[in-house]
């Protein structure tokens, strides 16, 4: 995702460029990297994405002062043997540009959204819904099995990788770091959640609040183990734990209320 | 959630609305304003190793009702695979027949899967549901309330678990997913439940599944009603609704006889008097104006209530339909319901207790619906005669005399105080209400008279001439049509269709004075200048100028209301009455091609799409078309007997 999008913090004073090229290979990247150097150009951000039959896209975004000279050195950059096609244009007071739209994550469309901006939709849900915790714990649980049915797409996910796959998506999203302590032979385990975006940015609460994370965990474990996996939340940070944590173990067998009931607590 | 229906079926306890793909949206009973039971009920089917809700996007949808009938089918197709649905409700008890019928191109093994929702009792919480074995039914209840669910055949399997739980393991939904279900034996909360049926068919093979929904208020009945049908074949089920319905249409011996080229009305016209059969209350007399479909007022204020503005209309049309029991049993609830001081609140819920409402004040109330209630009680009157016309009057007198007296008091300046419009939007003193108020006391005068009372008859007359005469000064535009009303004290020259109704029904401009008829033709004219938008390849008709509610469509109401407005103006203005009646029936051909495909009409007609949308059915535009064809049918009689036309 961190690709795809990157954030310009606004200099009124510069100016923002940005070229798409489309170059043979990768390897043709250097050259371009040395004439772009060559001209002292302020390079921010650039990327590489692979193209059918070898080509590649190379997108990259410089600040400069002075624009008068972009138009020549664009047309001297197409005049590179390696170079196949070349965009380019100028982002007026842009504070962040994104190179391509939509955004795409795990294969399908993405937004990025702030972590408050999220949260106020948590708030507004337990506010004026009943059985909030159960609406956000199903939202999740449907989360974390299609995130896992994704990654089983692309990759064997079992429990050998289970607990990578998972710690690293967590924090390549930006939702927390994950300590998981797993018995693949008993199917319980502990999952601790240090800075997990909700807790943190939720507030004060004096019920574990994060009902949204435990359902992700049971829909990724129950998806990549195939039983049906339960977890919840024993301690959370927002009511003034250092981090928070989850029990996971295999949903009880039964139907009886109260048997269930109990064996959840 | 908003979940518009495209058909409804039921009988006189129950009212079921559904989607273009046979899920259900509304299961209400014992009234069709409360309860409201069901959030999902529909079929899904399991093979390839996937679910496939029925109502999903793969599935090609077509649905109709069997003529003359309130029996619908549905009929989806998809990979080969055919499935019919057929939907009814028994005449004599509150159980619903849902017949699917599959047929396959394909080999297909797998599972049927019956699953529903219910919020039993309205309530989402609380409920708890259970599979007796012994009966191979399901249940689920709330207090008094009992909804069951039996089959033939049986189902082979089953689940009753937690819809909104974090013990998401027993949710029925979620536990078809794999194709088997778990066969919990009972649950309590927020519930869903799901029944199982193997399925290994052959290419061109066929199989059939009738489920049998039932609802009670005592779970012994539950049990006796679903035991008694589900010993009788789903045929005869079907022939015996389908006779009762028939026969209903043909009980009044009066029906439109049409002519050659008017012949296509016939099945709409039907369609119109069985829709607003399931729209009453037969217990009470009241009439919802459409089954409710924004429960939560998302983006208006709800239509699963009775408002006297629409049910007097829907009486009228039906009592000119050859059903006057309807009005005389509304009549009687309008007796129950009036408010102390002569007027009716803005509306009600069917068994007379007022309902949620933004009219609680003097300055917010509508008067015009107690003018059109006094009009229409006259109406009713006058198709009486001897000694039922008699004891009508005596009981509804009083009635009549509160309700007058009430728009005496509003009136005192002619036109009337500020009170909200009947769009239920604007604050102030409109066309359409004077023309109601108007027409309210000269029917109250009338029956004064006929009560022996002509000094009130006087008074009520004189008041009646005096809204006319303050309504033509005040509200009157040289440009040739009614402003829509006065508000903040400020003329609005805003045209608004609702001035149609100082022609039809309250009659302030009379078309036997050549004035006033050039006025009517005048309103039409800037009607049809100012408030056409063409849909579907001809015009329908808006409410107001820059009307934004639901994206200010065109209105199955207003169209109609026009049109009716036409054939009634081509028997006073006998030249131009050819060209009257073909505007009009491009009117009523335009409404029909608004209506949703098994041809229940709605409120309105999408600007952009031409579908219908809001409120299915509306009985106010169905009780229109009703009307309309009645007075085609009666034009097309006087010119075959050289009669007028």
């Amino acid at each position: 995702m961190v690709r795809e999008l990157y954030l310009f913090f606004g200099d009124k004073n510069v100016h923002l460029v940005w070229l798409e090229l489309v170059i043979k290979n990768a390897d043709a990247k250097a050259g371009i990297s040395n004439f772009l150097a060559e001209h002292n150009l302020d390079v921010r951000f650039d990327c590489l994405v692979t193209m059918e039959q070898s080509l590649v896209k190379y997108v990259v975004y410089f600040q400069i002062d002075e624009i008068s000279n972009i138009e020549k050195l664009a047309n001297e950059l197409s005049t590179f043997d390696t170079v196949i096609d070349l965009k380019w244009g100028i982002s007026k007071n842009a504070s962040f540009q994104s190179y391509e739209f939509p955004l795409t994550f795990m294969g399908e469309r993405a937004i990025i959204t702030r972590a408050t901006t999220f949260v106020d939709i948590l708030k507004i849900i337990h506010e004026y819904t009943t059985q909030s915790n159960s609406l956000l714990f199903l939202s999740g649980l449907k989360g974390g099995k299609n995130a896992a049915k994704y990654f089983s797409k692309a990759t064997q996910l079992d429990k050998d990788n289970l607990i990578p796959t998972i710690t690293n998506l967590f924090l390549v999203a930006g939702w927390g770091k994950l300590e998981l302590d797993f018995d693949f032979d008993t199917l319980k385990g502990h999952i601790k959640v240090i800075d997990s975006f909700i807790a943190d940015t939720f507030g004060t609460t004096e019920l574990p609040i994060c009902s949204y994370i435990s359902g992700y965990f049971s829909g990724f474990f129950s998806q990549v183990l195939g039983v049906n996996m339960y977890a919840s939340e024993s301690v959370c940070k927002s009511t003034g734990n250092p981090h928070c944590e989850h029990s996971i173990y295999q949903a009880p067998d039964g139907n009886i209320e109260h048997l269930i009931r109990g064996e959840l607590t | 959630m908003i979940k518009q229906p495209n058909a409804i079926v039921g009988n006189s306890d129950l009212l079921v609305t559904m989607g273009r793909k046979g899920e259900l949206s509304g299961f209400f009973y014992p009234r069709r304003d409360y309860a409201q039971h069901v959030e999902d009920s529909l079929a899904c089917l399991y093979f390839d190793g996937k679910l496939s809700w029925l109502n999903g996007v793969e599935w090609h949808s077509t649905q109709q009702y069997v003529d003359n009938t309130n029996i619908v089918i549905t009929t989806l197709s998809h990979q080969g695979i055919k499935i019919s649905i057929t939907d009814f409700v028994l005449p004599d008890v509150p159980v619903m027949v849902r017949r699917y019928k599959i047929h396959t191109n394909r080999p297909l093994k797998g599972k049927f899967f019956y699953y529903s929702n219910f919020n039993v009792g309205e309530m989402q919480n609380k409920n708890s549901n259970l599979c007796d074995l012994t009966h191979k039914m399901l249940i689920q209840y709330w207090q008094n309330h009992h909804i069951g669910i039996k089959s033939s055949p049986p189902f082979d399997e089953w689940q009753v678990g937690k819809a909104m739980d974090i013990i998401y393991w027993t949710n029925a939904k979620l536990d078809m997913e794999d194709g088997k279900l778990q066969k919990n034996m009972e649950d309590i909360g927020n519930l869903n439940m799901a029944a199982g049926w193997s399925i290994d068919m052959d290419k061109h093979e066929s199989k059939e599944i009738t489920i049998y929904i039932g609802v009670s208020n005592n779970r012994r009945k539950i049990y006796k009603f679903l035991h008694n049908i589900s010993e009788i074949s789903a045929c005869d089920h079907f022939e015996k609704t389908k006779q009762y319905w028939i026969e209903w249409l043909e009980a009044p011996g009066t029906t439109p006889e049409f002519a050659d080229n008017y012949k296509k009305f016939l099945i709409p016209y039907n369609r119109a008097l069985l829709t607003l059969n399931l729209l009453n209350d037969p217990e009470e007399g009241s009439f919802i104006a459409a089954p409710e479909f924004d429960p939560g007022f998302e983006r208006c204020g709800g239509y699963g209530y009775c408002w006297n503005r629409d049910s007097s209309k829907i009486v009228l049309a039906l009592t000119a339909a050859g059903y006057p029991k309807f009005a005389r049993k509304f009549f009687k609830w309008c007796k129950k319901t009036q408010m102390h001081d002569g007027s009716w609140f803005q509306r009600y819920w069917l068994n007379g207790d007022i309902a949620p409402s933004w009219c609680n004040f003097e300055y917010s109330t509508q008067i015009d619906e107690t003018g059109t209630t006094l009009f229409a009680a006259n109406e009713y009157i006058m198709t009486l005669s001897g000694i039922s016309r008699a004891f009508f009057l005596d009981e509804i007198w009083l009635t009549i005399l509160q309700g007058a007296e009430y728009l005496m008091k509003r009136t005192a300046r002619g036109i009337h105080d500020p009170c909200m419009d009947l769009w239920e939007t604007y604050y102030g003193t409109f066309t359409y209400t004077n023309a109601s108020i108007y027409a309210g006391l000269k029917a109250a005068s009338e029956i004064a008279f006929a009560q022996k009372e002509p000094g009130l008859g006087k008074r009520w007359l004189e008041r009646s001439e005096y809204v006319k005469q303050q309504t033509l000064e005040n509200l009157w535009l040289h440009e040739g049509y009614f402003a829509k009303g006065i508000i903040d004290n400020k003329l609005d020259l805003t045209v608004d269709a609702s001035i149609l109704g100082t022609i039809i029904p309250f009659k302030l401009l009379d078309p036997e004075n050549e004035l006033e008829l050039n006025m009517i033709k005048s309103i039409i004219q800037t009607i049809e200048d100012k408030l056409s938008i063409n849909v579907n390849g001809s015009n329908g008709i808006c409410r107001y100028e820059n009307d934004h509610y639901i994206e200010g469509n065109p209105w199955v109401v207003l169209t109609l209301w026009l049109s009716k407005t036409l054939l009634y103006l081509a028997e006073y203005d006998k030249n131009a009455a050819p060209e009257y009646i073909d505007r009009a029936l491009e009117y009523i051909d335009w409404s029909l091609k608004g209506t949703t495909s098994p041809g229940l009409f709605p409120e309105q007609v999408d600007k952009n799409t031409g579908r219908p949308v809001w409120a299915i059915p509306l009985g106010w535009s169905t009780s229109l078309f009703i009307e309309n064809m009645l007075l085609l049918d009666e034009i097309d009689r006087k010119k075959i007997n050289n009669i007028g036309i």
